[in-house]
Formats: structure tokens, sequence, C-alpha cells
């Protein structure tokens, strides 16, 4: 038992690295990007200072690396001319898309840029050519600033002053296209000159690429900071998604565990009194009526019971949902107790929806287990029907029930997005569903390895309860 | 300047951007679901009442259109002939009766991202709560948006070549405090009074051009590329440079909000940040989930998903004048629009708007609304059109002829009738109606499919094939006359309108298909100019500047505001010469002159400009609308009689 947990809980490991994996790819791909959705940067006239901005914004999210994979080390000076002739449109007519996507790629290849703009800087045979290396120039060869709000901060901090004063010394090194002709001479001696100095840090040696490869990426940063716990901050509103995540945790898991153990309460009852009466009238009429309960969808269930019960349309006995009064309540009881009436209605949608299945599961089991012999053994030997049932049957029936408890754990987390829309309860499913519509990736990224690893946690549980409450089943 | 929302049809509009120009602020959000909200509650803190200074419940009684100086250093201000503000004045339709006081509720469609009214990404929801809470150099008057009205300055003189501007700040306007414990002692260096001074503008200034402050900083930063730099005489007069002599940098200059340096340069220690990250830091701050300003509200708290709540300032230096007509306001964040209306009926929201589908089933022609006999309904009209825009580089839509066949196709009227619930007016150019830049003598062309016919047969566009399609031939090849026209997803009404359309197609011999797309799909497509048609909105500023849309230079950039790749010579003329056209009426005339020129080239099809239903309850007084931003403004919005607390 003990040999086959540590087994699973090591396999565990492979597993949620392949689920992060496929997350980050997926959520990485889909289109749009953080910038766009929470940003006003589209579409607005004006350049330079801005795509100064979008780069910084890139960088901090490290939205300037590949995702998985990183070849920029092995750039040539002629992609690199191709993309600068692309971008500005210098020769030939690139398409929008083209366009768009040559200045993207400017924007992110940064320092591994600097070699080759150095030497179209120097001995490109269009001035044109040679003014914009220049100007790439400036946002290629300036380091980044490194994150102050996680690990050591003092540190950072010292490491970005000493940054900041080795990106000051060629802040000014570029020319306006009206510039006059000398400028172009007089910045590229300049840059030449840093070049014949700082030449080493923006080329690579055989190590450096292969490490560039691997782990100059989206995906490794992020596994590097979750290693460290670092969740990142979120890109919307740049608080911590530790922080935001918690904040949350406190609805969904009143509400969902609520829910669930209503659920749970409502539905074993129901599941063995149907089994009981296997066939029988009140059966067919339970069943009927938990199916329709089971089919008809959340936001409709809600709605109409805020309609029936919040409105006055006939009654007005519960508020018209949020998950606690605004008013100040002096004792934790009669807080308790407002909260409890305010989730009265959004506990009661979502057990609806769970109870069919349950007592299905419910009765399913103890039927199983009625037509067993030492029911009828219980039985022959002259026990009351209701002890039969209750210490024989049910126990026994109840087996498989349980064991779905273990896939519950996720759904505390990840909360019920349409229940929390309708009653207005700030949970994770409302953020979740917000953190993918302004593709704020971290955010997106934290709730669901959540989720996953809890799913993981809960199959196991699942497995293990099972070992645990039926000594036939023998996992080693 | 254009503030533009842009947007796919929706039932809301995606607002792309609003930029800042002179008006508030530039947001790019999703109208849909953050539609302005505003509600009050019937439920005032203890009867109207709340503790500290006694609350004016006045009843004021100065008519509309009447003059107020806040103080004799405005009024002597005034005088002066070389100010270009101008004394304040009471909208039209001012209420008689006002009861000061109260909880006004009402309610917002998401959390704005953060608080930081620069560093903090665009919402519409920020914009308004700081037009509450915050203060400008001038106020832009809601009923007349070419008069500013002082604020924080009593005075704003333009040297003649227009490229100096001495703003002098009134003494005697402070911050607020900010909104911590300041028993604490790690607060304690934040105890003290601060007066908003030409210092603040100064960091303002150094904020907004930072690169490394992102958010609405980097929309911002556009609008005060041409102002070069900032001088600060003293510590009530500063002195602002432009490099080029722009229509719109007096608006600019007049809407800026200043940002108090002896709070955002610091940690929350009280530590001064480094020169090289302090713009980083803004982005984070440690304040940023909460405000400050010093206007006429201070911030009191925002409970994420939950409310956010701001209380009358009794510090206020336009209290004399224009204080607050509640005693507090609470934005309660409401994210699905279906709770508005249940919301409303048990008076948890003073107002709340409506969606046209919800207006359409549950308030139009069902009086009492709701089943309530105390709610009454106001529209009120938003300054932003819907349209279809025509990729003029794709050879269908090449010729102004067919341009125009198109949109004599479209049944607009009908569809404000029945698909709208008639909440709009249908337009015929790229402004606002109620802006004097919209010619009115134009009018839309007529629903005409014979017309329309005549015109893609001139055009050359003929069924040859008798395939049922027009075709044409077009540099020795055959081009069907199909289209794809990409719609703003997750909206019924345009979804309702391609398919009014399509069949109106069908019977002039275009085959178009609709492909509703997400809004981060859209934007892709639209900016590879990768479409033939699309379905899109703008919210034009007040200050129209023709340049971002319709210039030929942008429709060369990439991910520009120019879609259509609309290219005029006239156009380009007149976008040139408005941006340095100060006299009003030859600003008028050049508006009209465009108005004319695109309503002959027919770059897009404008369809309708939106009106907005509010509902709200009769202890308030009738809404007046600011025209700027009709629902998002309840300055001008009071109490009749405080509302019932028992109710």
């Amino acid at each position: 038992m003990l040999q086959y947990a540590v087994k699973r809980i090591l396999w565990m490991i492979p597993t949620f690295f392949m689920i992060s994996l496929v997350v980050f790819v997926l959520i990485n791909l889909a289109p749009g990007n953080p910038g766009q959705a929470g940003g006003a940067e589209n579409g607005q006239s004006g350049q330079s200072v801005q795509s100064e901005s979008v780069i910084f914004f890139k960088r901090q999210f490290n939205l300037d690396k590949p995702i998985l994979v990183n070849t920029r080390t092995r750039l040539t000076q002629g992609e690199v001319r191709q993309l600068i002739v692309t971008a500005r449109s210098v020769e030939g007519t690139p398409t929008p898309a083209q366009i768009i996507a040559a200045k993207d790629a400017l924007e992110d290849y940064g320092n591994y840029l600097v070699r080759h703009l150095v030497a179209l800087q120097a001995d490109d045979a269009n001035p044109d050519v040679r003014r914009l290396a220049t100007s790439y120039l400036l946002t290629a060869a300036t380091l980044s600033m490194t994150s102050e709000t996680a690990g050591d901060a003092a540190a950072a901090r010292d490491v970005n002053r000493e940054r900041d004063a080795y990106n000051r010394v060629f802040r000014d090194w570029s020319c306006a296209a009206a510039a006059p002709p000398e400028c172009v001479g007089e910045t590229t001696a300049k840059w030449q000159a840093w070049w014949a100095e700082n030449r080493s840090t923006y080329e690579y040696t055989a190590a450096e690429t292969a490490w560039a490869f691997f782990f100059d990426t989206r995906f490794a940063t992020y596994w590097r900071n979750l290693v460290h716990l670092d969740f990142g901050v979120s890109a919307n509103s740049r608080e911590p998604i530790l922080d935001l995540v918690l904040g949350k945790l406190k609805y969904s898991v009143s509400l969902s565990l609520t829910a669930v153990m209503l659920a749970y309460l409502v539905a074993v009852p129901l599941g063995v009194y149907s089994a009981v009466r296997s066939g029988s009238r009140a059966d067919t009429v339970l069943t009927a009526g938990l199916f329709v309960l089971y089919s008809l969808p959340t936001f409709f269930t809600g709605t109409v019971l805020l309609q029936l019960l919040s409105q006055g349309t006939p009654v007005k006995w519960f508020p018209t949902g949020d998950f606690q009064s605004q008013a100040a309540i002096p004792t934790t009881l009669g807080s308790l107790a407002d909260i409890a009436w305010h989730l009265a209605l959004p506990v009661a949608t979502s057990t609806s929806v769970a109870l069919a299945a349950l007592s299905r599961y419910a009765r399913t089991g103890v039927i199983d287990v009625i037509r067993a012999d030492y029911i009828r053994t219980a039985r022959a030997k002259g026990l009351e029907e209701p002890v039969v049932i209750i210490k024989h049957a049910v126990r026994n029936g109840m087996i498989p029930i349980l064991t779905l408890l273990g896939g519950i754990l996720p759904v505390l987390v990840s909360g019920s997005v349409v229940i929390e829309v309708v009653f207005n309860i700030p949970g994770m499913g409302q953020f979740l569903v917000e953190s993918i519509g302004q593709r704020d990736y971290n955010a997106v990224m934290a709730v669901l390895l959540a989720s996953a690893v809890l799913t993981l946690v809960g199959i196991l549980f699942s497995d293990l309860s099972y070992a645990l409450v039926d000594p036939r089943i023998n996992l080693d | 300047m254009t503030r533009l929302l842009q947007s796919g049809f929706g039932v809301g509009l995606l607002v792309l951007l609003v930029v800042i120009g002179a008006v508030n602020t530039a947001q790019l959000h999703n109208l849909e679901k953050k539609v302005a909200e505003l509600e009050t509650s019937p439920r005032p803190t203890v009867s109207g009442q709340k503790e500290g200074p006694p609350v004016a419940v006045v009843s004021t009684a100065q008519a509309g259109g009447s003059l107020c100086y806040s103080s004799d250093e405005e009024k002597l201000a005034l005088q002066d002939e070389a100010n270009v503000l101008k004394p304040f004045q009471y909208p039209p339709g001012w209420p008689s009766k006002i009861d000061r006081g109260g909880t006004l509720k009402r309610h917002v469609g998401q959390d704005p991202p953060g608080l930081n009214p620069i560093a903090s990404n665009n919402a519409a929801d920020l914009s308004e709560l700081y037009r509450y809470m915050g203060a400008r150099i001038a106020v832009q008057s809601q009923h007349n948006p070419d008069d500013w009205y002082p604020d924080l300055a009593t005075k704003v003189t333009r040297s003649p070549d227009g490229l100096v501007y001495d703003v002098y700040l009134r003494k005697g306007a402070y911050w607020s405090k900010p909104t911590v414990d300041l028993s604490d002692p790690r607060h304690a260096w934040l105890a003290a009074d601060h007066e908003v001074t030409a210092d603040d503008y100064a960091f303002t200034i150094e904020m907004i051009k930072n690169p490394q402050v992102l958010g609405r900083a980097a929309a911002l930063r556009t609008y005060v590329e041409a102002l070069s730099r900032i001088e600060v005489v003293d510590t009530h007069h500063f002195r602002v440079h432009f490099t080029e002599n722009l229509y719109i940098n007096q608006p600019t200059l007049l809407d800026l909000e200043p940002m108090p340096r002896w709070l955002y340069m610091y940690d929350e220690d009280g530590r001064k940040f480094d020169d090289a990250t302090w713009g980083d830091k803004q982005n984070s701050h440690w304040y940023n989930q909460k405000a400050i300003g010093a206007g006429a509200y201070n911030f009191v708290e925002w409970e994420p998903g939950v409310r956010i709540v701001i209380e009358k300032n009794e510090r206020y230096h336009l209290n004399k004048c224009a204080p607050a007509n509640f005693d507090r306001i609470e934005m309660k964040v409401l994210k699905d629009q279906q709770s508005w209306l249940r919301r409303l009926k048990t008076g948890e929201l003073d107002y709340s708007h409506m969606q046209p589908q919800q207006f359409l089933a549950e308030v139009k022609d069902k009086q009492p609304y709701l089943g309530e006999e105390g709610l009454k309904l106001a529209v009120g009209d938003e300054a932003s059109y819907f349209y279809i825009g025509w990729n003029q580089t794709r050879p269908q839509f090449q010729d102004k002829r067919v341009r125009k066949a198109l949109s004599e196709a479209l049944d607009r009227q009908g569809l404000v009738d029945s698909v709208f619930a008639g909440l709009g007016t249908i337009t015929s150019g790229p402004f606002d109606q109620s802006n004097p830049c919209y010619d009115s003598s134009i009018a839309p062309l007529p629903y005409d499919l014979e017309d329309a016919k005549r015109l893609l047969d001139e055009a050359g566009w003929k069924d040859t094939d008798g395939d049922g399609t027009r075709d044409k031939m077009v540099d020795g090849k055959k081009v069907q006359f199909t289209f794809t026209m990409v719609i703003y997803g997750s909206s019924t009404e345009y979804e309702t309108l391609a398919r009014v359309y399509r069949e109106a197609l069908d019977r002039l011999g275009i085959k178009m298909t609709a492909q509703p797309l997400e809004w981060a799909a859209h934007l892709k497509k639209i900016n590879e100019r990768d479409f033939d048609a699309y379905t899109g909105a703008w919210v034009p500023s007040w200050e129209i500047d023709l340049y971002q849309i319709w210039h030929s230079t942008e429709a060369d950039r990439p991910e520009s505001s120019n879609y259509v790749s609309f290219r005029n010579a006239d156009g380009d003329r007149i976008a040139e010469a408005l941006r340095r056209e100060f006299d009003e009426t030859k600003r008028v005339d050049l508006c009209h002159q465009f108005h004319a020129l695109v309503h002959d080239e027919q770059p897009y099809t404008f369809i309708y400009q939106r009106k907005r239903p509010v509902l709200y309850w009769d202890h308030m007084n009738t809404p007046i609308f600011s025209k700027l931003n009709p629902h998002r403004d309840a300055r001008l919005f009071s109490f009749a009689s405080l509302p019932d607390p028992a109710k």
C-alpha cells in the first residue's frame, strides 16, 4: 500500500509536467495577447515611445521569448536584414501581416540581434538599412530590468542599477529620419567603439547556444519561477497571482463545499430509498423528478429561483445575489447566518444538478449489495429490515459513492462559472474566465495548474480509499 | 483627435480606444461587458446622515444657465481677457430642487484592473471613478464641451504662437488623505496635508513620458507627444511648451489630471524609488488598489468583485458651486447584465441602463416598468456610431458606386426600428450628431435596391455567366462578387443584421458570408487588413481630429486605425488643415466638407448612432445626460428627495 502510494506520487511529477506543458502551449498559442486585451496600445499613432513601452511590457512578462525552444542564437545577418526591410517596407511591398510579424520579431529578438545590427550598421549597401539598424540597436542592446518583486529584492535592485547605468550610456545614440546625414556617421562610430568593448555580451558560445535553446524560453522561465512557488503577477492588475487566487478561494470553497455536502446529504437517502423501493411508483417518480432537475441548466434554475424568491413575485425571501451583506454585522454567528442566507439559492441551484447523478450511484450501489448473499443471511437470521438496510446494505453500498469524493477536490477550487456569474459571487470561476478573456497567462496557468494538482491528488485519494474501505482490493 | 471605440458590432461595442483628446480618458474596453452603469440605493447610510461634519442637506435653486464663482480669486482671474477658461455655468435643465446627501447606488460591469489613473490599464469604469474623485486643470462643460471651467487652475493663458501655455493653480486645493491607517507608525509619513502644486504636474508629465510606465500611460503618451517640456515657475504656476501648435493641445492640457509626487514616488515605508526603475514601480505601486484625488469625492474602499465606494469631500475646492450631490456613491460590481434590472426592481440600485434586447423584452411598452410604479424611463444619446467598413484594397470595393450600392442595400431604418428596438438614429457621417461638425443637411442614403442594381451595373458588375452572382473582369481575371463580413461575435443583434443584409444582397446578386469572431481574432484580422468587410463602431471625441482614421499615411501603417485603407487627397488636406485650425466657424466648415466627401465616397456604410435607455427611481431628479459620457457621468444626477431608507 505504502509502496503503491509512493509510486503513484512519483508518477504525478511527470504527469504534472506534461499537463503544464500542454496547457502552457495552448494558452500561449491562442490568438491575442495580454497587451491587447487590457491596454490601448493598438491602433494609435505615434510609434517610437510607444513601441518602447510595448517592448518593456513584453520583456517583463517574458512575451518576447519563444514558447518552447529558442533558436535565436542561430539568426543570420541576412535574416535580420530581411526583417528590417520588411518591417519598414524599405524594399519590396510586404503585406500588412508580414510587416506586423517582422516588427514583432525585431521587438522580441532583443539582445540576439545586436551583433547583426552592428554589422549591418557598418557595411550594408543601403543607407536606409544602415540608419534603421542603428535605431533598432538601441532597443536591442538594452538590458532588461529584473523583477524586484520576488526573491532577494535588494540584490535585484543592485542588478537593476547596474543595468540602468549600462543602458544609459547609449540612450541617445540614434538618428531620426529627418536628422542630418552626419548624425548617422557619428552615431555609427559611437556604436562601433562600444561594440569593440562589449561584444562578448552579445556573442554566444556553444554552451550558451545550447542553454538558450532549452532555457531562454517562456516555458522554461515559467518553470524556473514555479519551482520557487512564484506564480508571477497578473498582466491585468499586476498583483501577485497567489494573492489574487487566495482571495477568491474563500468564495469558491464555501460555495462548492456546502453544495457538495448538501448534495450527499440529500442524494444518499434518496438513492437508498429508491433502491429499497426499486421498481415502485415512488422510485419512478423520484427518478423522473431528479432527471428533470438534472436536465435544467444552472443559469436557468438560478434565474428562476431568483425571479421567484428574491423579486417579490411571489416572495422576497432571499437576496438577489452576492456573498454577504455590505452592512457591518457585529457577531461572527450573525455574519455566518448572513452568508448562509446569501448562499441558500446558489447552493440550491448547484445541488439540484448534482443530486441526480449522486443518488443514482447510491441507488445502484445499494441494489448491488441488497441482492448479495450476506444480506439474505442477515434477513434470515431475523434482523429487522431497517437494520439490514442501514447496517449491512448501505455501508457496503456506499463504497463507490465515497470514492467519488476524490473527484470533487478540483471543483472546490475551480468553482462554478455560471453560478458565480448569476449570483454575483466573485469566486475562482469568474476569475478564470476573465483571465482567459484578458489573456492573463499567469493567472490562467495558476488556476489550471492548481486544478490539475487537485485532480491528481483526488484520483490518488479515490484509489487509496477503495483499498482502505474495501479489504478485498489489494493495491500491491 | 478621434477617440474611438472600435468594436465589432455588438450589443456592445468594443471600445478600441477612446482617445483622451480633451475629453476624459482613453480607454479600450469591451462595452458589451462594461456598459455604463450607475446606480443608487434606497438605503443611505443611517437615514442619510453620517458622522462628522453636518451634511449639507440643502435645496439649491440655481437656475440652469446661471453663473457661479468658487472664490474671489477665481472671479478676478476670469476677468483677465487672456484667460482661456470660462465661468462655471449650471447646465440647462438643472433641477430646481436637489436634496443633497444620501447614497447613490449604481453598478459597474466589471472591476477596474487597478486604480492608478495613469499606470493601470484603461477602463471606462476607472475613468468614471476619477471623474468624481479626481480634479483636473479645468472641467469640460458637459452640455457645451467647447467651454472649460476653472478646476485646479483659475487661469490658463496661451502665447500668441500657441506654443506656450501658462497655468495658474488655485491656492487651497488639497489632496485628500491616502486611504490607509494613518495611526500606524508605518504610514506616519503620509499624515501631512498636501496642496496640489505645479510640481505634481511636472511629476505627471514625467510619468506619462516614462516608457516604463504601462497601462493608460502608453495611450496618453501619444497625445502629449507635442508637449516637449514643463517648467515649474513657482508652487502654483507652471509653463508648458509644445513643439507644434495643434488644436488638440489645449483640451489635452486642460484635461490633465495631476498625480501626487509625494505619494507615488515612494514605497509603502516612505522610501523613494530608484531613478532606474521608478517608472516600472508605478505599474505595481503599493497604492494601486486604492485611489487618491482632489475632487468632489474621497476614495473609501474597493472590494474586488463587490463594490467601489467613495464619499463626499468636505474640503473640495469647488464646493461652493459644484459640490457633491451625494454623501456617498457606491458602485456595485455586477458582471451579469441580466441582474441589473432585478437589482433595480428590489431597490438595490437607484438607476440602471440596459441592453436593447432587455429593453425590448422587459421594458418597452410595459408600464409600469418592471411592475413598479416608482420607476421612470429616460433615454440618452451616445456619441458612438456603428458602421460596416469596406476594405478598399479589395477589387470588389474599389469603386465608390459599388460602395454606395452596398449602403443602399442595407435597410438601416428598418433595422433600427425592429432589431435595435428604436434605440438609435441612422447616421450619414463620422461625427456625433449633436456635434456642430455633423452636417444634418446630409441625409443617409435611402434603402433602394433598384438604385443599387443600377449603380452596380454602371460600375461594370454584371452577372455575365448566369450563375446568379455578379462578376467583373479585373486585371484580366474574372472576379465574382462574393465577400466575407467579419462581425464581432457574441451579439445576436448583429447576427440578425447580417442575416437581413445577406438576403438583400442576394437579391442584388452578391454573396455575403458573415464570420463572427471574438475580439482578439477580430482585431488581428483588421490590423492585418485581412478582411473584405467588417462591422465596427467608433466613439468620436468632441474635438475632431480626422488624422487617425482617415489620413492616407495611416492607411500605409499596419495596425493603424485606417483599417479600410481610405486614401483621398481632399480628405488628407482637410484632416491636416483641421489639426491646425482654431477658428470654430472654419473648423465646422472643414468638418462639413469632410462629411460631404465621406458621404460621396462611402468608405464605410454608416449605420446608426445609439441611444441608451435608463430606468431610474422617482426619488431621483430626471437625469441630465452629459454630452460626453451620457451614462458614465453621475455628476449631473441628483436626488429630488432622499430615498426612503426603510424601502
